[in-house]
């Protein structure tokens, strides 16, 4: 029978209801992944160069050899906001950049979470500019011109030592993640409004949208007159780039007047998942990723002709980036293959060129010369690997993380 | 996981976010309709949950007199009056486990993943990180009408439904409901003082805790936790009735008395020692320490020593 003491333990048991009630708000919502970011390696002059989620950007040289050397390690800016509580910041304190760097010129352009874009000099001497809201997207460099959008759904130009360019930002409906293309005059992107926006690039004005089924988080291609681009509606679209006519009228638009709303030309509509990630034009047809794990190659003339070239069991969420000299396309998947693609292959004809035991969420780098991939791969230590992309051997690594 | 996945997280996810497209892309909105559904589809176990636990309750109150007499009668025999008390608690079927007896158990145990996944869809579908949209890209349905759904509109009255609520209203409105919730089912049923202690400090307590933890998350959280604990109010009305939260179960009107330094540590004090002082005279050396308890207790102002009294509880009065 129970004694008084065991009925007093007992009586505690009671509170074990309230106990797992406050276990489950604590571990479903403390313990879900920080912010971590996902930042893919620019490798320029000898030198991979990526951001870390120790809140660093690392500048890195001899990787390929096996021997990395830190050329410079600086510091992001810290948090401008948010809760110093473990809870609150799951949300709203960031703790690193999910942007790749952009390389122009001597210098190297860079964004983080925090809402910070960074200009380093090759020496890691930095200058920063904060543009008010946090920024996932990663720079576009074109015509002099940094363009990027932030989470409060507004894009923006900067020139080259971070001035802003036009009278106005250009405010989109929602958040704006993806990375901007530039084509002509002209800069595209995607918002979470489910539009993709032409803006002049010279004044900020927008010149046509074109209105998908959900939100727009992947970056466009541009090729043959046409944008490209998937959306998280599990469709690929084909929308006709802005004619200099078109700028034109923009140009001429009373302030307040709505523009025109873009139809596509073709939809491609078999994926079984979201588009995340851009997409690559090469010998006729577009090779992009899915959510759905597969990477499909689509005949640009005809959406109904594709075949699906490579299936991995993770998402994919990097860009496709093509080696020239060997004539493949390689992807990285959330699985923590590397794969190789023959372009000129059939249905489901890729090779799992490495297994890095981490997933590929970042985009990959390729030094063309040297026939070397640079892939950021985000295990929880967060390593950047060199692999041959002959021979798919790991020629180098480093744990960014700073943990050996 | 995949099976809980299948069968609970992913249609509550889906629904929320296709109630979130026909109510006007309004989450907020979303948020307490789905939250009344599953609330209220649930209704008929709170129930069953919250009637057994009156019943208990009730059955102990009545109990207080005999077992006050058998504690005079075998003073100075513990092992023969904890038989007796079983033996009466067992007569008046009377679970030594409290609310871990069954139906309630059956109850949370059926309530609560339910609540893990709505709490969890919250969270995904506000996708605040790129992550979170990733990991949401795994979970939602093909429909048209789900993916229309996204991202879902973060704002809801003076909310913004992704962060914790700067004006702290959000919170206040979560301590305000959960401290009513709990002086409803209060009950002076417990002759024990450390229960009672442990009673009055979780009834101030629980509330203070989750109002923190509510200044900490996202704004949609911090409105499914008002909308879960309000609507609780109601369903325990129809079992315990509705009662003015300012008078304490004995009837005396007036602000409930806070909880004290003694209250803590009466609730914290280890499982080992015994909460009632007469057992403290048949285990030797532990006596010196029962003493000092009993006097805490005796010095202790307010609604406890009342209630004490009043229930004819064993405790200093006795020694």
């Amino acid at each position: 029978m129970f004694s008084s003491t065991t009925k007093s333990r007992l009586g505690k048991l009671a509170f074990l209801p309230i106990l797992a009630m406050l276990s489950i708000v604590l571990v479903t919502g403390c313990t879900s992944p920080p912010v971590m970011g996902w930042s893919g390696p620019a490798f320029s002059e000898g030198v991979a160069y990526v951001g870390t989620i120790r809140g660093t950007f690392l500048a890195l040289s001899n990787l390929a050899i096996n021997r990395p050397h830190v050329e410079w390690e600086q510091k992001f800016n810290p948090a401008q906001a948010g809760s110093p509580l473990a809870c609150g910041g799951r949300i709203s304190r960031a703790m690193a950049t999910y942007g790749t760097p952009a390389v122009a010129g001597d210098r190297i352009y860079i964004a983080d979470y925090e809402g910070y874009i960074y200009s380093f000099a090759l020496d890691g001497s930095v200058k920063d500019e904060y543009t008010g809201a946090n920024i996932v997207a990663s720079p576009l460099i074109a015509d002099n011109t940094i363009f990027i959008g932030n989470t409060d759904g507004e894009f923006f130009a900067l020139d080259l030592q971070l001035n802003e360019k036009w009278d106005a930002r250009f405010k989109a409906g929602d958040k704006i993640w993806g990375t901007a293309a530039f084509h002509d005059g002209v800069v595209y992107f995607g918002s979470s409004d489910h539009k993709l926006y032409a803006i002049d690039a010279d004044t900020g004005k927008e010149i046509w949208h074109f209105s998908a089924e959900g939100p727009i988080t992947s970056t466009p291609t541009i090729a043959s007159g046409y944008v490209y681009i998937g959306a998280n509606d599990r469709k690929f679209y084909a929308i006709e780039t802005a004619t200099e006519a078109e700028r034109a009228e923009a140009a001429q638009r009373a302030e307040g007047e709505p523009a025109p709303l873009r139809e596509a030309t073709q939809v491609f509509t078999h994926a079984e998942n979201w588009f995340w990630t851009q997409a690559l034009v090469y010998d006729g047809r577009i090779w992009v990723g899915s959510l759905d794990g597969n990477v499909y190659a689509i005949n640009e003339n005809d959406f109904d002709d594709y075949k699906v070239v490579c299936q991995t069991n993770g998402m994919i969420q990097t860009p496709p980036v093509l080696m020239e000299e060997l004539g493949l396309i390689f992807v990285g998947s959330e699985d923590g293959g590397v794969y190789s693609i023959d372009p000129h292959g059939g249905t489901n004809t890729s090779n799992q060129l490495a297994d890095l035991n981490a997933p590929v969420l970042a985009p990959m780098c390729v030094d063309q010369q040297t026939g070397v991939l640079y892939i950021h791969a985000q295990d929880g230590t967060h390593t950047l690997y060199a692999v041959d992309a002959r021979t798919g051997d790991t020629l180098g690594s480093y744990p960014t993380s700073g943990e050996e | 996981m995949e099976i809980w996945d299948l069968i609970v997280h992913r249609p509550i996810l889906n629904f929320l976010l296709l109630l979130s497209n026909v109510l006007f892309d309004n989450f907020g909105l979303a948020i307490i309709v789905l939250t009344l559904t599953v609330r209220g589809a649930l209704a008929p176990l709170t129930l069953k949950q919250l009637q057994a636990s009156k019943k208990m309750q009730d059955a102990t109150a009545s109990l207080q007199p005999k077992l006050q007499q058998l504690r005079k009668k075998y003073a100075r025999n513990p092992q023969k009056l904890r038989e007796e008390q079983m033996k009466l608690y067992k007569e008046a079927g009377i679970s030594p486990l409290g609310c871990l007896s069954s139906p309630m158990l059956v109850s949370l145990i059926i309530q609560i993943p339910i609540f893990i996944a709505l709490y969890r869809s919250i969270i995904q579908a506000l996708a605040v990180t790129p992550q979170d949209l990733l990991g949401l890209s795994q979970s939602i349905y093909s429909w048209p009408i789900v993916t229309e759904a996204l991202p879902v509109s973060g704002h809801f009255l003076w909310i913004d439904l992704a962060k914790p609520d700067p004006y702290f209203i959000l919170p206040l409105l979560v301590m305000g409901t959960m401290w009513i919730s709990q002086r409803m089912t209060a009950r002076s049923t417990s002759a024990d003082p450390q229960q009672q202690s442990m009673q009055n400090m979780m009834q101030v307590m629980m509330p203070l805790m989750f109002g923190f933890i509510t200044m900490t998350l996202p704004g949609g959280i911090g409105l499914y936790f008002v909308v879960v604990t309000a609507l609780g109010i109601v369903i325990q009305s129809f079992v315990y009735g509705w009662r003015n939260p300012f008078v304490r179960p004995g009837g005396q009107k007036g602000a409930p008395r806070l909880p004290n330094l003694s209250d803590l540590k009466r609730a914290l004090s280890p499982f080992d020692q015994p909460s009632n002082p007469q057992e403290g005279a048949s285990h030797g050396s532990s006596g010196s320490k029962r003493k000092d308890s009993g006097r805490s207790n005796s010095t202790s102002s307010g609604a406890t020593g009342t209630q004490q009294r009043r229930g004819g509880s064993r405790g200093p009065q006795e020694r």
